[in-house]
Protein backbone atom coordinates (compact mmCIF):
# COMPACT_ATOMS: atom_id res chain seq x y z
CA UNK A 1 0.00 0.00 0.00
CA UNK A 2 1.71 2.99 -0.83
CA UNK A 3 1.21 6.50 1.25
CA UNK A 4 -1.09 8.65 1.19
CA UNK A 5 -0.23 12.20 -0.63
CA UNK A 6 -2.87 14.41 -0.33
CA UNK A 7 -6.16 13.60 2.39
CA UNK A 8 -9.12 15.56 2.27
CA UNK A 9 -10.93 16.37 6.36
CA UNK A 10 -14.42 17.05 6.19
CA UNK A 11 -14.38 19.00 3.45
CA UNK A 12 -17.21 20.72 1.81
CA UNK A 13 -17.47 23.79 -0.70
CA UNK A 14 -20.29 25.59 -0.71
CA UNK A 15 -21.02 28.09 -4.48
CA UNK A 16 -23.25 31.55 -3.11
CA UNK A 17 -24.40 29.39 0.15
CA UNK A 18 -25.51 26.91 -1.88
CA UNK A 19 -23.84 23.51 -0.88
CA UNK A 20 -22.01 21.46 -3.99
CA UNK A 21 -19.35 18.82 -1.86
CA UNK A 22 -20.12 18.15 1.77
CA UNK A 23 -18.38 15.81 3.93
CA UNK A 24 -15.43 14.51 1.77
CA UNK A 25 -12.95 12.17 4.07
CA UNK A 26 -10.27 10.46 1.58
CA UNK A 27 -6.87 10.03 0.95
CA UNK A 28 -4.88 10.11 -2.64
CA UNK A 29 -2.49 7.68 -2.89
CA UNK A 30 0.75 8.67 -4.32
CA UNK A 31 2.38 6.67 -7.67
CA UNK A 32 -1.25 6.12 -8.63
CA UNK A 33 -3.70 7.19 -10.28
CA UNK A 34 -7.01 7.92 -8.95
CA UNK A 35 -9.95 8.79 -10.76
CA UNK A 36 -13.11 10.51 -10.06
CA UNK A 37 -16.14 9.42 -11.46
CA UNK A 38 -19.82 10.31 -10.93
CA UNK A 39 -22.89 11.71 -13.02
CA UNK A 40 -22.45 15.32 -13.59
CA UNK A 41 -23.14 17.95 -11.17
CA UNK A 42 -21.76 15.67 -8.72
CA UNK A 43 -19.41 17.83 -7.60
CA UNK A 44 -16.09 15.83 -9.16
CA UNK A 45 -14.56 18.29 -10.70
CA UNK A 46 -14.82 20.94 -7.56
CA UNK A 47 -13.17 18.67 -5.57
CA UNK A 48 -10.10 18.18 -7.80
CA UNK A 49 -10.04 21.89 -8.36
CA UNK A 50 -10.05 22.25 -4.83
CA UNK A 51 -6.97 20.07 -4.52
CA UNK A 52 -5.11 23.02 -6.08
CA UNK A 53 -7.12 25.66 -4.52
CA UNK A 54 -8.09 26.93 -8.47
CA UNK A 55 -11.60 27.63 -6.31
CA UNK A 56 -10.36 30.59 -5.19
CA UNK A 57 -10.40 32.30 -8.77
CA UNK A 58 -14.34 31.61 -8.50
CA UNK A 59 -16.00 34.07 -6.94
CA UNK A 60 -18.61 33.25 -4.14
CA UNK A 61 -17.14 29.77 -3.71
CA UNK A 62 -16.47 28.86 0.29
CA UNK A 63 -14.28 26.41 1.58
CA UNK A 64 -14.85 23.89 4.57
CA UNK A 65 -12.80 21.36 6.21
CA UNK A 66 -9.19 20.48 5.32
CA UNK A 67 -7.04 19.61 2.71
CA UNK A 68 -3.38 18.10 3.61
CA UNK A 69 -0.42 17.86 1.48
CA UNK A 70 2.41 15.31 2.45
CA UNK A 71 0.39 16.51 6.12
CA UNK A 72 0.68 20.33 5.26
CA UNK A 73 -2.57 22.10 4.75
CA UNK A 74 -3.18 23.25 1.57
CA UNK A 75 -4.46 26.82 3.03
CA UNK A 76 -1.93 27.39 4.83
CA UNK A 77 0.60 27.12 1.57
CA UNK A 78 1.37 30.62 -0.76
CA UNK A 79 -0.93 29.25 -3.48
CA UNK A 80 1.81 29.81 -6.19
CA UNK A 81 4.00 27.28 -4.23
CA UNK A 82 1.22 25.19 -3.90
CA UNK A 83 0.45 25.01 -7.75
CA UNK A 84 3.75 24.66 -8.42
CA UNK A 85 3.42 21.49 -6.75
CA UNK A 86 0.07 20.25 -7.67
CA UNK A 87 -0.36 20.76 -11.80
CA UNK A 88 -3.53 20.68 -13.68
CA UNK A 89 -4.78 20.12 -16.82
CA UNK A 90 -7.81 21.43 -17.94
CA UNK A 91 -10.84 20.10 -20.07
CA UNK A 92 -10.21 22.37 -23.05
CA UNK A 93 -7.03 21.95 -23.99
CA UNK A 94 -5.40 25.39 -23.35
CA UNK A 95 -1.98 26.24 -24.93
CA UNK A 96 -1.11 29.72 -24.66
CA UNK A 97 -1.27 32.00 -28.01
CA UNK A 98 2.54 31.32 -27.94
CA UNK A 99 5.08 29.21 -29.92
CA UNK A 100 5.46 25.39 -28.82
CA UNK A 101 8.84 26.56 -27.15
CA UNK A 102 7.72 29.72 -25.07
CA UNK A 103 4.56 27.63 -23.80
CA UNK A 104 7.08 24.93 -22.62
CA UNK A 105 9.23 27.99 -21.06
CA UNK A 106 6.81 29.94 -19.49
CA UNK A 107 6.61 28.77 -16.16
CA UNK A 108 10.44 27.43 -15.91
CA UNK A 109 11.52 30.88 -17.04
CA UNK A 110 9.07 32.57 -13.67
CA UNK A 111 10.68 29.75 -11.29
CA UNK A 112 14.03 31.38 -12.51
CA UNK A 113 15.44 29.25 -14.51
CA UNK A 114 17.70 31.57 -17.45
CA UNK A 115 20.13 29.25 -19.01
CA UNK A 116 19.21 28.73 -22.50
CA UNK A 117 20.64 25.11 -22.38
CA UNK A 118 18.97 24.46 -19.62
CA UNK A 119 15.44 25.98 -20.70
CA UNK A 120 16.18 23.97 -23.92
CA UNK A 121 16.68 21.00 -21.47
CA UNK A 122 13.14 20.95 -20.18
CA UNK A 123 12.01 21.72 -23.36
CA UNK A 124 12.80 18.59 -24.99
CA UNK A 125 12.84 16.02 -22.00
CA UNK A 126 9.22 16.90 -20.93
CA UNK A 127 8.08 16.95 -24.49
CA UNK A 128 9.92 14.06 -24.85
CA UNK A 129 7.93 12.37 -22.27
CA UNK A 130 4.60 13.29 -23.82
CA UNK A 131 5.69 11.92 -26.83
CA UNK A 132 5.25 15.50 -28.96
CA UNK A 133 9.17 15.69 -29.16
CA UNK A 134 9.07 13.75 -32.17
CA UNK A 135 6.24 15.73 -33.54
CA UNK A 136 7.32 19.16 -32.90
CA UNK A 137 10.98 19.44 -33.15
CA UNK A 138 12.00 20.88 -36.08
CA UNK A 139 9.39 23.37 -35.83
CA UNK A 140 9.47 24.41 -31.26
CA UNK A 141 8.72 28.03 -33.16
CA UNK A 142 5.57 27.20 -34.57
CA UNK A 143 2.34 28.45 -32.84
CA UNK A 144 0.95 25.77 -30.33
CA UNK A 145 -2.57 27.09 -31.66
CA UNK A 146 -1.75 25.17 -35.01
CA UNK A 147 -1.15 22.20 -33.31
CA UNK A 148 -4.28 19.39 -33.70
CA UNK A 149 -6.42 19.11 -30.49
CA UNK A 150 -4.78 15.71 -29.45
CA UNK A 151 -1.26 17.16 -29.76
CA UNK A 152 -2.66 20.80 -28.06
CA UNK A 153 -3.32 18.42 -24.84
CA UNK A 154 0.13 16.60 -24.52
CA UNK A 155 1.55 20.03 -25.27
CA UNK A 156 -0.95 20.89 -21.57
CA UNK A 157 0.60 17.79 -20.00
CA UNK A 158 4.11 18.52 -20.94
CA UNK A 159 3.96 22.13 -19.87
CA UNK A 160 2.35 21.22 -16.63
CA UNK A 161 5.43 19.24 -16.00
CA UNK A 162 7.32 21.62 -16.53
CA UNK A 163 6.98 23.15 -13.02
CA UNK A 164 8.09 19.79 -11.99
CA UNK A 165 4.86 18.95 -9.57
CA UNK A 166 4.03 16.19 -7.26
CA UNK A 167 0.70 15.66 -8.23
CA UNK A 168 -1.15 15.92 -11.59
CA UNK A 169 -5.18 16.82 -11.80
CA UNK A 170 -6.59 16.42 -15.06
CA UNK A 171 -9.76 17.45 -15.52
CA UNK A 172 -11.77 15.41 -18.29
CA UNK A 173 -8.47 15.73 -20.43
CA UNK A 174 -10.21 13.46 -23.42
CA UNK A 175 -13.59 14.53 -24.05
CA UNK A 176 -12.78 17.26 -26.37
CA UNK A 177 -10.85 14.49 -27.90
CA UNK A 178 -11.16 12.04 -30.74
CA UNK A 179 -10.69 7.89 -29.81
CA UNK A 180 -7.09 7.92 -31.30
CA UNK A 181 -5.73 11.13 -29.00
CA UNK A 182 -7.64 9.48 -26.44
CA UNK A 183 -5.96 6.36 -26.58
CA UNK A 184 -2.31 8.25 -26.46
CA UNK A 185 -3.31 10.20 -23.61
CA UNK A 186 -4.52 7.42 -21.40
CA UNK A 187 -0.66 5.60 -22.24
CA UNK A 188 0.90 8.55 -21.31
CA UNK A 189 -0.30 8.92 -18.41
CA UNK A 190 0.11 5.10 -17.19
CA UNK A 191 3.75 5.90 -18.16
CA UNK A 192 3.53 9.10 -16.23
CA UNK A 193 1.86 7.67 -12.82
CA UNK A 194 5.72 5.70 -12.53
CA UNK A 195 6.60 9.79 -11.68
CA UNK A 196 3.58 11.50 -10.37
CA UNK A 197 0.67 10.92 -8.57
CA UNK A 198 -2.66 11.51 -10.94
CA UNK A 199 -5.88 12.29 -10.00
CA UNK A 200 -8.22 12.58 -12.87
CA UNK A 201 -11.94 13.41 -13.25
CA UNK A 202 -13.80 11.43 -16.06
CA UNK A 203 -17.28 10.75 -16.85
CA UNK A 204 -16.13 7.53 -19.35
CA UNK A 205 -16.07 4.51 -16.53
CA UNK A 206 -14.45 2.81 -19.70
CA UNK A 207 -11.55 5.11 -19.18
CA UNK A 208 -11.54 5.30 -15.55
CA UNK A 209 -11.77 1.21 -15.69
CA UNK A 210 -8.82 0.83 -18.21
CA UNK A 211 -6.75 3.68 -16.49
CA UNK A 212 -7.08 3.80 -12.97
CA UNK A 213 -5.64 1.92 -9.77
CA UNK A 214 -8.37 3.90 -7.42
CA UNK A 215 -11.47 5.39 -8.01
CA UNK A 216 -14.10 7.87 -6.08
CA UNK A 217 -17.36 7.38 -6.81
CA UNK A 218 -19.03 10.65 -6.07
CA UNK A 219 -22.93 11.06 -5.76
CA UNK A 220 -25.06 14.82 -4.96
CA UNK A 221 -21.96 16.50 -3.56
CA UNK A 222 -20.84 13.20 -1.60
CA UNK A 223 -17.88 10.88 -1.93
CA UNK A 224 -20.58 7.88 -1.85
CA UNK A 225 -17.80 5.21 -2.46
CA UNK A 226 -14.28 4.25 -2.84
CA UNK A 227 -12.02 1.67 -3.57
CA UNK A 228 -9.42 0.43 -6.06
CA UNK A 229 -10.91 0.33 -9.25
CA UNK A 230 -10.78 -3.16 -9.57
CA UNK A 231 -13.35 -3.70 -6.41
CA UNK A 232 -15.00 -1.05 -7.26
CA UNK A 233 -16.41 -2.14 -10.61
CA UNK A 234 -16.21 -5.92 -9.50
CA UNK A 235 -17.87 -5.06 -6.09
CA UNK A 236 -19.77 -2.20 -5.33
CA UNK A 237 -21.09 -1.90 -1.99
CA UNK A 238 -23.70 0.49 -2.51
CA UNK A 239 -26.99 -0.03 -5.29
CA UNK A 240 -26.31 3.67 -6.47
CA UNK A 241 -22.93 2.86 -7.13
CA UNK A 242 -24.33 0.05 -8.58
CA UNK A 243 -27.03 1.51 -10.78
CA UNK A 244 -24.45 4.02 -11.82
CA UNK A 245 -21.92 1.63 -13.06
CA UNK A 246 -24.42 -0.34 -14.57
CA UNK A 247 -25.37 2.71 -16.83
CA UNK A 248 -29.32 3.19 -15.02
CA UNK A 249 -28.20 6.70 -15.10
CA UNK A 250 -25.95 9.08 -16.44
CA UNK B 1 -49.76 39.86 -46.67
CA UNK B 2 -46.58 38.61 -44.94
CA UNK B 3 -44.86 38.19 -48.15
CA UNK B 4 -45.56 41.45 -49.63
CA UNK B 5 -44.38 43.04 -46.15
CA UNK B 6 -41.33 41.77 -46.41
CA UNK B 7 -40.43 42.67 -50.13
CA UNK B 8 -41.39 46.26 -48.86
CA UNK B 9 -38.94 45.82 -45.84
CA UNK B 10 -36.20 44.23 -48.16
CA UNK B 11 -36.88 47.30 -50.78
CA UNK B 12 -36.46 49.74 -48.23
CA UNK B 13 -32.93 48.79 -46.77
CA UNK B 14 -31.44 47.90 -50.17
CA UNK B 15 -32.50 51.32 -50.89
CA UNK B 16 -30.87 52.89 -47.48
CA UNK B 17 -27.49 50.66 -47.87
CA UNK B 18 -27.54 51.83 -51.15
CA UNK B 19 -27.92 55.59 -50.60
CA UNK B 20 -24.95 55.31 -47.66
CA UNK B 21 -22.66 54.00 -49.69
CA UNK B 22 -23.71 56.44 -53.18
CA UNK B 23 -22.84 58.72 -50.16
CA UNK B 24 -19.26 58.07 -49.41
CA UNK B 25 -18.95 57.84 -53.28
CA UNK B 26 -20.26 61.49 -54.32
CA UNK B 27 -18.59 62.89 -50.90
CA UNK B 28 -15.23 61.09 -52.62
CA UNK B 29 -16.38 61.89 -55.79
CA UNK B 30 -16.83 65.51 -54.79
CA UNK B 31 -13.86 66.27 -52.89
CA UNK B 32 -11.29 64.94 -56.04
CA UNK B 33 -13.63 67.09 -58.26
CA UNK B 34 -13.22 70.82 -55.97
CA UNK B 35 -9.53 69.53 -55.61
CA UNK B 36 -9.08 69.52 -59.41
CA UNK B 37 -8.50 73.61 -60.18
CA UNK B 38 -5.45 73.65 -57.31
CA UNK B 39 -4.12 70.47 -58.69
CA UNK B 40 -4.38 71.38 -62.62
CA UNK B 41 -2.94 75.70 -61.30
CA UNK B 42 -0.59 75.07 -58.58
CA UNK B 43 0.61 71.24 -59.55
CA UNK B 44 0.02 68.25 -57.23
CA UNK B 45 4.00 68.62 -56.31
CA UNK B 46 4.35 72.43 -55.67
CA UNK B 47 0.92 71.60 -53.27
CA UNK B 48 2.59 68.47 -51.43
CA UNK B 49 5.96 69.99 -50.68
CA UNK B 50 5.56 73.58 -50.95
CA UNK B 51 6.94 74.70 -47.64
CA UNK B 52 5.04 78.06 -48.11
CA UNK B 53 0.60 78.61 -47.49
CA UNK B 54 0.14 82.24 -48.21
CA UNK B 55 -3.37 82.35 -50.21
CA UNK B 56 -3.64 85.17 -50.14
CA UNK B 57 0.04 86.97 -51.47
CA UNK B 58 4.02 85.79 -51.61
CA UNK B 59 6.03 87.25 -53.59
CA UNK B 60 3.42 88.64 -56.38
CA UNK B 61 2.00 85.52 -56.49
CA UNK B 62 -0.25 83.76 -54.07
CA UNK B 63 1.93 79.94 -52.66
CA UNK B 64 -0.16 76.76 -51.99
CA UNK B 65 2.42 74.15 -50.55
CA UNK B 66 1.16 71.95 -47.34
CA UNK B 67 4.08 70.39 -46.46
CA UNK B 68 4.53 71.75 -43.22
CA UNK B 69 0.66 70.90 -42.68
CA UNK B 70 0.52 67.36 -43.66
CA UNK B 71 4.22 66.92 -41.17
CA UNK B 72 2.36 68.71 -38.53
CA UNK B 73 -0.53 66.68 -38.96
CA UNK B 74 1.37 63.67 -38.96
CA UNK B 75 3.68 64.59 -35.49
CA UNK B 76 1.40 65.18 -33.48
CA UNK B 77 -0.77 62.08 -34.29
CA UNK B 78 1.93 60.53 -33.63
CA UNK B 79 3.00 62.05 -30.55
CA UNK B 80 -0.69 61.62 -29.61
CA UNK B 81 -0.41 58.18 -30.35
CA UNK B 82 2.87 57.39 -28.23
CA UNK B 83 1.41 58.84 -25.43
CA UNK B 84 -1.64 57.18 -25.38
CA UNK B 85 -0.54 53.48 -26.38
CA UNK B 86 1.77 54.02 -23.21
CA UNK B 87 -1.13 54.95 -21.02
CA UNK B 88 -3.68 53.21 -22.31
CA UNK B 89 -1.77 49.96 -22.59
CA UNK B 90 -0.51 50.11 -19.02
CA UNK B 91 -4.44 50.72 -18.07
CA UNK B 92 -6.00 48.12 -19.94
CA UNK B 93 -3.00 45.26 -18.71
CA UNK B 94 -3.96 46.77 -14.78
CA UNK B 95 -8.02 46.60 -15.39
CA UNK B 96 -7.83 42.95 -17.16
CA UNK B 97 -5.18 41.35 -15.61
CA UNK B 98 -4.85 43.00 -11.95
CA UNK B 99 -8.25 44.38 -11.09
CA UNK B 100 -10.89 42.30 -10.22
CA UNK B 101 -14.37 41.94 -12.44
CA UNK B 102 -16.06 44.47 -9.57
CA UNK B 103 -13.31 46.89 -10.06
CA UNK B 104 -13.13 47.06 -13.61
CA UNK B 105 -16.85 47.47 -14.52
CA UNK B 106 -16.65 50.49 -11.86
CA UNK B 107 -13.53 52.02 -13.26
CA UNK B 108 -14.52 51.28 -17.65
CA UNK B 109 -17.92 54.07 -17.19
CA UNK B 110 -15.84 56.82 -16.30
CA UNK B 111 -13.42 56.16 -19.37
CA UNK B 112 -15.65 55.87 -21.52
CA UNK B 113 -16.86 59.12 -20.28
CA UNK B 114 -14.21 61.07 -21.55
CA UNK B 115 -14.92 60.22 -24.92
CA UNK B 116 -18.28 61.27 -24.53
CA UNK B 117 -17.38 65.30 -23.49
CA UNK B 118 -16.88 67.26 -26.33
CA UNK B 119 -13.81 69.09 -28.16
CA UNK B 120 -13.99 72.02 -27.47
CA UNK B 121 -13.71 71.38 -23.86
CA UNK B 122 -10.68 69.50 -24.24
CA UNK B 123 -9.34 72.38 -25.94
CA UNK B 124 -10.50 74.58 -23.56
CA UNK B 125 -9.05 72.49 -20.82
CA UNK B 126 -5.43 72.66 -22.84
CA UNK B 127 -5.13 76.29 -23.19
CA UNK B 128 -5.27 76.97 -19.08
CA UNK B 129 -3.58 74.04 -18.28
CA UNK B 130 -1.12 72.23 -21.00
CA UNK B 131 -0.44 75.52 -22.58
CA UNK B 132 -0.08 77.59 -19.39
CA UNK B 133 2.52 74.53 -18.04
CA UNK B 134 4.68 75.00 -20.91
CA UNK B 135 4.40 79.16 -20.36
CA UNK B 136 5.47 78.49 -16.69
CA UNK B 137 8.41 76.47 -17.15
CA UNK B 138 9.60 79.81 -19.55
CA UNK B 139 8.50 79.33 -22.81
CA UNK B 140 7.42 82.57 -24.86
CA UNK B 141 4.15 80.50 -25.73
CA UNK B 142 2.74 77.64 -24.57
CA UNK B 143 0.70 76.58 -27.84
CA UNK B 144 3.44 73.93 -29.21
CA UNK B 145 2.93 70.50 -31.09
CA UNK B 146 3.70 68.81 -27.88
CA UNK B 147 0.51 70.54 -26.59
CA UNK B 148 -1.14 69.49 -29.00
CA UNK B 149 0.45 65.81 -28.67
CA UNK B 150 -0.82 65.80 -24.75
CA UNK B 151 -4.32 67.32 -25.26
CA UNK B 152 -5.13 64.87 -28.28
CA UNK B 153 -3.74 61.69 -26.54
CA UNK B 154 -6.35 61.89 -23.23
CA UNK B 155 -9.02 62.32 -26.18
CA UNK B 156 -7.85 59.33 -28.05
CA UNK B 157 -7.31 57.12 -24.63
CA UNK B 158 -10.99 56.34 -23.90
CA UNK B 159 -10.40 54.40 -27.29
CA UNK B 160 -7.38 53.05 -26.55
CA UNK B 161 -8.00 51.40 -23.26
CA UNK B 162 -11.55 50.02 -23.92
CA UNK B 163 -10.53 48.19 -27.07
CA UNK B 164 -7.23 47.21 -25.28
CA UNK B 165 -9.46 45.93 -22.52
CA UNK B 166 -11.43 44.18 -24.37
CA UNK B 167 -8.83 42.21 -25.98
CA UNK B 168 -6.84 41.51 -22.87
CA UNK B 169 -9.80 40.27 -20.59
CA UNK B 170 -11.38 37.83 -23.71
CA UNK B 171 -7.54 36.73 -23.55
CA UNK B 172 -7.18 36.23 -19.88
CA UNK B 173 -10.46 34.73 -19.55
CA UNK B 174 -9.55 32.40 -21.67
CA UNK B 175 -5.78 31.53 -20.28
CA UNK B 176 -5.88 32.98 -16.79
CA UNK B 177 -6.54 29.91 -14.76
CA UNK B 178 -4.36 27.64 -17.00
CA UNK B 179 -2.02 30.02 -16.21
CA UNK B 180 -2.48 30.39 -12.12
CA UNK B 181 -2.70 26.49 -12.01
CA UNK B 182 0.93 26.69 -13.36
CA UNK B 183 1.80 29.08 -9.99
CA UNK B 184 3.13 31.81 -11.92
CA UNK B 185 1.94 35.27 -10.67
CA UNK B 186 -0.79 37.85 -12.28
CA UNK B 187 1.74 40.29 -13.08
CA UNK B 188 3.93 37.96 -15.02
CA UNK B 189 1.02 36.63 -16.35
CA UNK B 190 0.35 39.97 -17.80
CA UNK B 191 3.79 40.49 -19.28
CA UNK B 192 4.50 37.75 -20.75
CA UNK B 193 1.65 36.17 -22.17
CA UNK B 194 -1.28 38.59 -22.25
CA UNK B 195 0.68 42.02 -23.64
CA UNK B 196 2.27 39.58 -26.31
CA UNK B 197 -1.32 37.88 -27.07
CA UNK B 198 -2.66 41.19 -27.37
CA UNK B 199 -0.94 42.97 -30.08
CA UNK B 200 -2.79 42.70 -33.05
CA UNK B 201 -5.73 44.16 -30.52
CA UNK B 202 -3.48 46.95 -29.87
CA UNK B 203 -2.73 47.49 -33.65
CA UNK B 204 -6.15 47.70 -34.09
CA UNK B 205 -6.66 50.42 -31.67
CA UNK B 206 -3.75 51.86 -32.41
CA UNK B 207 -4.72 52.43 -36.58
CA UNK B 208 -8.83 53.43 -34.73
CA UNK B 209 -6.72 55.94 -32.43
CA UNK B 210 -4.53 57.18 -35.54
CA UNK B 211 -7.83 57.66 -37.46
CA UNK B 212 -9.56 60.01 -35.05
CA UNK B 213 -6.27 61.82 -34.16
CA UNK B 214 -5.47 62.88 -37.25
CA UNK B 215 -9.33 64.12 -37.61
CA UNK B 216 -9.16 65.73 -34.68
CA UNK B 217 -9.55 69.65 -35.19
CA UNK B 218 -11.07 72.02 -32.72
CA UNK B 219 -8.96 71.15 -29.57
CA UNK B 220 -5.80 70.58 -31.24
CA UNK B 221 -6.28 74.20 -33.37
CA UNK B 222 -7.00 75.61 -29.90
CA UNK B 223 -3.45 74.79 -28.52
CA UNK B 224 -1.28 74.64 -31.62
CA UNK B 225 -0.58 77.85 -32.39
CA UNK B 226 -1.40 77.31 -35.70
CA UNK B 227 1.68 78.53 -37.73
CA UNK B 228 2.46 77.58 -41.12
CA UNK B 229 6.17 76.75 -39.94
CA UNK B 230 8.03 73.49 -40.12
CA UNK B 231 7.10 71.91 -37.31
CA UNK B 232 9.30 71.23 -34.17
CA UNK B 233 8.15 69.50 -31.05
CA UNK B 234 8.04 72.93 -29.06
CA UNK B 235 7.13 75.38 -31.72
CA UNK B 236 3.78 75.77 -33.03
CA UNK B 237 2.18 73.74 -36.11
CA UNK B 238 -1.12 73.79 -37.84
CA UNK B 239 -3.06 70.44 -38.86
CA UNK B 240 -4.21 70.38 -42.18
CA UNK B 241 -7.80 69.41 -40.31
CA UNK B 242 -6.95 72.97 -38.92
CA UNK B 243 -6.17 74.72 -41.87
CA UNK B 244 -9.43 73.81 -43.43
CA UNK B 245 -11.47 74.57 -40.50
CA UNK B 246 -10.09 78.08 -40.21
CA UNK B 247 -9.69 79.23 -44.03
CA UNK B 248 -12.92 77.46 -45.87
CA UNK B 249 -14.67 80.39 -44.42
CA UNK B 250 -13.22 82.63 -46.21
CA UNK B 251 -12.14 81.35 -49.33
CA UNK B 252 -13.70 82.42 -52.35
CA UNK B 253 -15.81 79.83 -53.89
CA UNK B 254 -14.69 78.23 -57.17
CA UNK B 255 -11.11 79.87 -56.50
CA UNK B 256 -7.91 78.29 -56.40
CA UNK B 257 -7.57 79.01 -52.59
CA UNK B 258 -10.90 77.30 -52.31
CA UNK B 259 -9.78 74.41 -54.32
CA UNK B 260 -6.82 73.97 -52.11
CA UNK B 261 -8.46 73.35 -49.24
CA UNK B 262 -10.14 71.09 -50.99
CA UNK B 263 -7.05 69.22 -51.89
CA UNK B 264 -5.99 69.26 -48.16
CA UNK B 265 -8.97 67.55 -47.46
CA UNK B 266 -7.71 64.97 -49.88
CA UNK B 267 -4.58 64.32 -48.83
CA UNK B 268 -5.83 64.02 -45.37
CA UNK B 269 -8.16 61.48 -46.51
CA UNK B 270 -5.27 59.59 -48.85
CA UNK B 271 -3.37 59.77 -45.77
CA UNK B 272 -5.70 57.85 -43.49
CA UNK B 273 -6.41 55.44 -45.96
CA UNK B 274 -2.86 54.46 -46.66
CA UNK B 275 -2.39 54.39 -42.57
CA UNK B 276 -4.81 52.23 -42.23
CA UNK B 277 -3.66 49.81 -45.27
CA UNK B 278 -0.39 49.96 -43.66
CA UNK B 279 -1.98 48.67 -39.85
CA UNK B 280 -3.96 45.65 -42.07
CA UNK B 281 -0.79 44.42 -43.85
CA UNK B 282 0.94 45.06 -40.18
CA UNK B 283 -2.03 42.76 -38.75
CA UNK B 284 -2.18 40.29 -41.35
CA UNK B 285 1.56 39.99 -40.97
CA UNK B 286 1.08 39.17 -37.46
CA UNK B 287 -1.56 36.64 -38.13
CA UNK B 288 0.75 34.33 -40.06
CA UNK B 289 3.06 34.30 -37.49
CA UNK B 290 0.50 32.87 -35.44
CA UNK B 291 -0.45 35.41 -32.83
CA UNK B 292 -4.16 35.54 -32.06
Amino acid sequence: MSDAIIKLHDFGVAYDQKTVLSGVNTSIRSGRITAIIGPSGCGKSTMLKAMNRMLETQKDAAVFGSVLLNGVDIHTMEAEQLRRKVGMVFQTPTPFPMSVYKNMTYAPQYYGVTGKQELSRIVRENLEVTGLWEEVKDDLNKSALKLSGGQQQRLCIARALTAQPEVLLLDEPCSALDVKSTQVIEELLLKLKETYTIVIVTHNLFQARRIADDCIFMLNGELWEQNTTEELFANPQKKETRDYLQGVYA
Amino acid sequence: MRKTEDRIFHALMGLFSLITVLLLAFLIFFIFRESQTAIREVGLAELLTGDQWRPLIYKDAPSYGMRNMILSTLYVAALAVLFALVIGVGTALCLACAATDRQRTLVMPYIDLLASIPSVIYGFIGLYIVVKFFEKLGRATGESILAGGIVLSVMILPYMISSCCDTMVRIRSRYGDASAAMGVSKWYMAGQMVLPASVRGILISMALATGRAMGETMAVMMVMGNSIAFPKLLGKGETISALIAMEMGIAEVGSTHYSALYTAGLVLMVLLFAINIVFELLKKRLAKEGAV
